[in-house]
């Protein structure tokens, strides 16, 4: 009982801010909602005695990407901006994509044979742990080589453009 | 004839109450006290005993849960308040013997000791401004952004064994995970400001953020590494047995991986030389600058109660948590001495080290101390790979070494001891000759 309650809630929160994240025009707001929302999910994780899995969302999601989506927003002038309106050829195509994305996961989770089981916490960190290095060191390792191959090419993009003569270069660093 | 009086104060309602009560029986009452100094602390560290001692033998198993929740919780709530408005005070009285003026000293009769008080009644009148250009939505709840993760994370810092809200296997990282949210209540507060100040503040936040946040896991992780475990009790556990059974000595991995999270979460409390989301000779008071009243003290009481957090962490990690350093019985009270001791030295290096610019702590975070500390967390590694089926030679190395270390440590705090009674006895030479004649018993 109390667990379908704390469920509700977190469902519940979980999706008005799911909503509230389209609805929203300024950026900023729509990262708060997004922050909202994952930890409405790292509450449901909670719930399921995932609390290793809780923890990393709250401390990756919210502790590092958020703050990054937020940090680069506010780089942007405020003035400049932009209303996050879809013309009309736009809101088609996203209608469509939405609406076979909707369709996809509804049929997935009705045809999805659900039974009912009771929550056993488990000891989460030790058996992530494990199963990485062993059973999906090979994924594991593949995105490792991923995020390498974002990382080069984020510093690649912001690297400086014009060759700079040396000492010159050091002076234009900006103080925040 | 021109006499200047000072025109009488006006106090009224509850106010007054109070400023009578703090003015005329902490006039009374207090130098009372302290001619009974010594008695009045023995007497309070017996009740104190006493007290622990009652609460682990009756109140904790006895109660029901929920009443025990409820307790705890409360409890908690008044032990932030009690540390936020202590470190307050504590604060500004360290700041002035630091730069040779007595800090507060009127409010409440000895020394200042009413100040905070005093300063949150002054701050519950204040009009609470929103400023007209505001997101006044996100205005509204940054501050409780701010406090209420600082607070969640005392629910997972063991006081003691046992001395817990929850036990969980992964409270140390729940302990960083809300340490991590209490950051977006302060970027939220610059941006919504919507002013040039706090979005400057808000934005070193965020800028400081990335670079602090991996050096001060890594180090925690080699000390994890060392233990096997995520569980702050079991890691405070694994330590029992005085002082050189403490982590910090066990390795010379972990002894630097102490000071660089140290390094790191005075980043993360924003105390000096870290400090540049306040900044206050730059941006006029950063991210709160808009902030005026109850909102303000909100973000000071996070503020401190974050400051108590990363002390605590540092305490159970690498410091013996609740353990006794002389051998004897284990107790939360060692940790709160240990904690106090680390919040105490975050005020002193505050006070001490100039503010450096927001380039020079993402230099130093990113390209110095994030490659040491991976170094430290390999090294631990090798040194756990080592140890377990360990070759004779370095089989003796691994039992000497903590006696090495440890007797460092103690040379560390013999000198700390020796410069602050040095300090206590040339008093007159180092705090000056007029601020000495001020103080009470002079």
């Amino acid at each position: 009982m109390l667990e379908t309650m704390i469920f509700v809630l977190f469902a519940g929160l979980a999706v008005v801010a799911g909503i509230a994240i389209l609805l929203s025009t300024s950026i900023v707001r729509m990262a708060y909602w997004l922050i909202t929302m994952l930890v409405a999910v790292a509450g449901l994780y909670f719930l399921m005695g995932a609390y290793f899995l809780g923890v990393m969302q709250i401390l990756v999601y919210v502790g590092g990407v958020a703050v990054l989506l937020v940090f680069g927003v506010m780089l942007t002038s405020r003035q400049l901006a932009p209303t996050l309106r879809p013309g009309r050829a736009e809101a088609l195509w996203l209608a469509a994509v939405a609406a076979v994305l909707l369709v996809g996961l509804v049929l997935s989770i009705l045809h999805a044979h659900w039974q009912p089981g009771t929550i056993v916490p488990a000891n989460s960190a030790a058996e992530i742990g494990h199963s990485l290095l062993g059973e999906f060191l090979g994924p594991f390792e593949l995105v490792s080589v991923l995020l390498l191959v974002a990382m080069l090419g984020a510093a690649y993009l912001a690297r400086p453009k014009a060759p700079t003569a040396g000492p010159q270069h050091i002076k234009e660093t900006t103080v925040l | 004839m021109l006499t200047f009086e000072r025109p009488p104060v006006e106090y009224k309602g509850l106010s007054r109450t109070i400023v009578r009560l703090a003015t005329k029986w902490g006039g009374i009452g207090i130098p009372l006290l302290l001619r009974f100094a010594w008695g009045v602390f023995l007497a309070a560290v017996v009740v104190l005993i006493a007290f622990v001692w009652l609460v682990q033998h009756f109140i904790n198993p006895l109660l029901p849960w929920f009443v025990r929740d409820f307790v705890v919780v409360v409890g908690l709530l008044a032990f932030v308040c009690i540390v936020a408005i202590i470190g307050i005070w504590g604060e500004r009285k360290v700041s002035g013997r630091i730069q040779s003026r007595l800090g507060p000293m009127r409010t409440g009769a000895w020394h200042g000791w009413a100040q905070s008080l005093a300063d949150g009644l002054k701050f519950v009148q204040k009009e609470d401004l929103i400023p007209a250009a505001a997101d006044k939505p996100l205005f509204r709840l940054a501050p409780y952004l701010a406090l209420v993760p600082a607070f969640c994370a005392y629910l997972a810092i063991p006081f003691g064994v046992g001395w817990v809200f929850r036990e969980a296997d992964v409270s140390l990282l729940f302990v960083l995970a809300m340490l991590a949210i209490e950051v977006l209540g302060v970027i939220m507060a610059g941006w919504a400001s919507n002013s040039k100040w706090s979005l400057y503040g808000a934005m070193r936040e965020g800028c400081q953020l990335v670079s602090y946040e991996i050096p001060m896991g890594l180090s925690l992780l080699a000390a994890v590494l060392s233990v096997g475990s995520l569980n702050l009790t079991e890691l405070g556990e694994a330590q029992a047995g005085g002082w050189f059974a403490w982590l910090l000595f066990q390795n010379p991995f972990l002894f630097a991986a102490f000071f660089t999270y140290y390094i790191a979460s005075l980043a993360s409390c924003k105390r000096a030389p870290f400090d540049l989301p306040e900044g206050e000779s730059e941006l006029v008071a950063g991210f709160h600058t808009e902030y005026s009243g109850f909102r303000f003290v909100m973000f000071f009481f996070a503020e401190y109660a974050g400051m108590f957090a990363v002390s605590a962490l540092a305490t159970i990690i690498f410091l013996g948590g609740w353990g006794s350093p002389i051998g004897g019985p284990s107790s939360p009270l060692w940790f709160l001495a240990k904690s106090t001791f680390l919040v105490w030295v975050q005020m002193w290096v505050r006070w001490t080290l100039p503010r450096i610019r927001i380039d020079q702590v993402m230099h130093a975070c990113i390209k110095y101390l994030l490659p040491f500390t991976l170094l430290l967390f390999i090294g631990s590694s090798f040194w756990q790979l080592y140890a377990s089926p360990a070759h004779p030679l370095f089989a003796s190395l691994a039992r000497l070494l903590p006696y090495g270390l440890g007797t460092l440590g103690l040379l560390l705090l013999g000198l700390y001891f020796f410069g602050a009674g040095y300090g206590y006895y040339y008093r007159n030479r180092l705090v000056g000759q007029m601020a000495r004649r001020h103080l009470p018993g002079a």
